[in-house]
């Protein structure tokens, strides 16, 4: 095994190879970075460009789009505010106040490092356990990706800001838009009037530029000014080592869910994000910074995502079997280059297989050389004019909207839910819960109606081991402080109840 | 006036273009819609179809994905585009299948001029490779038996697949959606469901990584990938429904393009370049155009409206 790795890594020496895999990350950062392109449509362009090399320099190339595009995400939520996709509405948290208060350049760089971490991390285990996780991966069904789905809606309550109950109505709102369209078990339309374009149901991605993005450039309209605006300062991009050290177990704690999530095949990048923010919030000393530009926050998400986009890749190369939207592109793009995804890929190319491994370790690093020096370039957007900046930002997003389903309509959609954004804001009603509901609704609905079928509805068996942890988990909130009182009754501390005057 | 006028023109210009554009189609680069996402055996097919079609009439074809809806999106975009030829689309069996089980379905076989038969594939239970069940006569004894210990996995329109299977098998096991073939070979292997509805093309790697078994195809002829495996026929079991990909355009399409347009398939599907890449993404060519196209769509159509005949029972 060590020797195939050796041999993996010594067959990515080659200089034109390394050159390639430098534009690649390149190109799936910029990917990732606009709003609405997602990493699979990137793949699935990008894909018939690399038949013109041998299937592992064409495959390599993909990987890179990938990764780069996984960690794309993170730029433009931290410097403008607006999540390139669902998996970055967390870094979006704590990345852009960072930003407003002047530390873009410092936040772009712990968004490169925690990204680093976490994908070569993952990409380590990848290499070590990718059998035993897929294993486990394959184990679980319909009842525990319901039960993880319900542990990520959970960060609703991190991510509500002051109020929990404005975060659930907006999280009800995010459920209730996901049921637009046909259903995911009988096929059937639901709220659609009749109109094919609803069929199809709410456009994800339109939703997500709209919240994010329109409120944010009509409130900047609102105050622009033809004085020159005061010069943002570009922070340092590298973060001092005791900061650093300080995330460290958050980093690790993210790398561990972020693979296992990604491996998963019913859940993907934005549910790693999800469980991995507010499982660190529940568990940091500065939980109430997080949401006001709490570093930890930034590393939280960032890690998790890229160990996912990684982790996503245990399933796939192990058992040919795809672990999200983009690795099913990736499968179709093995299969162009004539090679059939599949245990036997492992036992007929396992030195290419190896290659690959190594590919994702390099192609991490790639994304760290990439994003440091990039990060102050990418933050002296802040310092663009006002009355510049914006414009463009607003075609971007409507690019965006377009991009994902060639649908004039989205843009319609994006602007309509953006003016309706602006006003959340207005009222002080949080934004990101829409998001949650809308990426779990789905997901939650389909795997509870798919679990019930396979139990023949008996409620009882819904519950398996797996699934009964990780509801314990994801339900903690509500019965911890009924655990704590109980358990105080139970044993009173003398030192309390002798200072009291009871 | 000046605005009449200017209509009268507009008017006169757009009944002239598609006239004269027709006599040296195609001049300008051809739309081919995909109703499905990247990745899939749709997106795979068309684009390499665009690909070829490119080559073969000197002119851009952009594959255009229009998603949602289980086709719904696309499908409904396509039909109502401008019949000149400059619009095409991926035609397949959820366009057959779905407007028997999807309420209002916005579009239907006779929104489109079918063009060329590409590629049909056969369908059959695919059940995991360490299962009991070695043969589909020991699925059908034990359904019998008990209908309520088999669960089956399907996608989309294999749910009318798998009524019409379970009509002629006479059993009735329980029936899991699943929203791609992907996550019901996943469901299959991992042990969540004893089987699932699945196509030749789809099963293929996974039978060959002896991770599956494939029990039967309901198909007159034994599948061209997975030649070993019986067909329900041969088992006593009559059925003939499956998958295709076919290339369509709106309907009322100008015959000289919709003859331009079938001599393109006719030479693409014979192109060794493009049976290549087929049999790459586990797809056997199979070419039928013009009235024999039609006819046998208009069979598949009573298949599947027969199957949906079931479901409302």
């Amino acid at each position: 095994m060590f020797e195939l790795l050796i041999q993996g890594f010594a067959s990515l020496l080659d200089p034109i190879l390394l050159l390639l895999l430098v534009g690649a990350v390149a190109i799936g950062i910029v990917v990732g970075a606009m709003p609405g392109i997602s990493p699979s449509l990137g793949v699935a362009i990008a894909s018939p460009l690399t038949f013109v090399f041998d299937p592992f320099t064409g495959i390599s190339c993909l990987l890179g789009i990938y990764i780069g595009a996984v960690f794309g995400g993170s730029i433009p939520a931290t410097v403008i505010g607006i999540p390139g996709s669902a998996m970055a509405v967390t870094t979006v948290f704590d990345g852009y106040p960072m930003g407003r208060k002047g530390q873009a350049g410092l936040a772009l760089g712990l968004s490169t490092i925690s990204s680093f971490i976490g994908g070569v991390l993952a990409s380590l285990i990848l290499i070590v356990l990718a059998y035993p996780i897929s294993q486990f991966a394959l184990s679980l069904g319909p009842r525990e990706y319901c039960a993880i789905a319900v542990l990520a809606l959970m960060a609703v309550a991190s991510l509500s800001g002051g109020s929990f109950l404005k975060g659930a109505i907006a999280c009800l709102l995010g459920l209730f838009l996901a049921t637009v369209g046909l259903d995911e078990i009988n096929g059937q339309p639901r709220f659609t009037m009749g109109l094919p374009y609803l069929m199809g149901g709410i456009p994800f991605i339109a939703v997500i530029i709209g919240l994010f993005a329109i409120p944010e450039i009509m409130q900047r309209f609102e105050r622009i000014s033809h004085r020159t605006q005061p010069i943002v300062q570009v922070s340092k991009v590298l973060p001092s080592w005791p900061l650093l050290r300080r995330l460290i177990p958050a980093q690790l704690r993210s790398t561990g869910i972020g693979t296992i999530v990604g491996a998963i095949p019913g859940a993907g990048a934005d549910v790693a994000s999800l469980i991995s923010y507010s499982q660190g919030r529940n568990l940091s000393k500065y939980r109430e910074r997080f949401g006001s530009g709490e570093p930890e926050g930034i590393a939280c998400s960032e890690t998790a995502n890229s160990a996912s986009g990684v982790g996503a890749l245990i399933p796939l190369l192990t058992l040919g079997l795809p672990g999200g939207a983009v690795t099913a592109v990736i499968i179709g793009s093995f299969m162009i280059h004539g090679l059939q995804p599949g245990p036997l890929l492992m036992r007929d190319h396992a030195p290419l297989v190896y290659q690959f491994f190594a590919t994702t370790v390099i192609v991490n690093f790639i994304v760290l050389l990439i994003g440091l020096p990039g990060a102050k370039l990418f933050s002296r957007a802040l310092q663009v004019k006002e009355s510049i900046l914006l414009p463009i930002i607003l075609l971007i997003c409507i690019i965006g909207a377009y991009a994902l389903r060639n649908n004039p309509w989205d843009i319609l959609v994006m602007l309509g839910v953006g003016v309706f954004g602006y006003y959340m804001a207005k009222a002080g009603i949080p934004r990101a819960p829409i998001v949650i509901g809308m990426t779990l609704g789905p997901i939650i609905e389909s795997e509870i109606a798919r679990g019930l079928l396979i139990t023949r509805g008996n409620y009882l068996d819904f519950i398996t081991p797996i699934s009964a942890v990780i509801w314990a988990i994801a339900l903690l909130p509500l019965y911890l402080p009924l655990l704590r009182y109980v358990f105080r009754r139970i044993r009173p501390r003398p030192h309390v109840a002798t200072s009291t005057p009871e | 006036m000046t605005v009449r006028k200017s209509l009268g023109a507009l008017l006169a210009t757009s009944l002239l273009v598609p006239v004269t554009a027709f006599a040296d189609y195609p001049e300008r680069s051809i739309e081919l819609v995909i109703p499905f996402g990247q990745g899939g055996g749709n997106d795979l097919v068309g684009r390499a179809f665009s690909q070829s079609l490119a080559e073969y009439s000197d002119v851009d074809v952009l594959p255009v994905n229009r998603t949602g809806g289980s086709g719904a999106v696309g499908f409904h975009a396509a039909s109502s585009a401008r019949p000149d030829g400059y619009t095409i689309a991926m035609i397949n069996s959820s366009l057959v299948g779905n407007p028997h089980i999807i309420n209002g379905f916005p579009a239907s076989i006779d929104g489109f001029t079918p063009i060329c038969l590409l590629s049909a594939e056969p369908v059959g239970i695919a059940v995991s490779a360490s299962s009991d069940i070695e043969t589909l006569e020991d699925w059908v004894s034990i359904a019998q038996e008990d209908p309520d210990r088999l669960a089956l996995g399907y996608t989309s329109i294999g749910e009318l697949i798998a009524l019409s299977a379970g009509n002629v098998t006479d059993t009735d096991p329980t029936l899991i959606p699943y929203s791609g073939s992907g996550d019901s070979i996943t469901a299959v292997i991992g042990g969540h469901v004893d089987g699932a509805v699945v196509s030749d093309a789809e099963a293929y790697s996974q039978v060959q990584a002896d991770q599956l078994r494939m029990l039967t195809f309901f198909s007159d002829e034994r599948s061209k990938s997975l030649p070993d495996v019986p067909t329900s026929a041969e088992e006593g079991y009559p059925l003939d429904i499956g998958l295709f990909r076919a290339i369509g355009a709106p309907a009322n399409l100008p015959e000289d393009v919709e003859s331009y347009l079938i001599d393109a398939c006719t030479h693409i599907a014979q192109d060794e370049a493009f049976v290549e890449r087929m049999n790459r993404i586990g797809f056997n060519v199979q070419l039928r155009t013009g009235d024999d196209f039609k006819a046998w769509l208009t069979r598949q159509n009573e298949a599947f409206a027969a199957a949906a005949g079931l479901l409302e029972q």
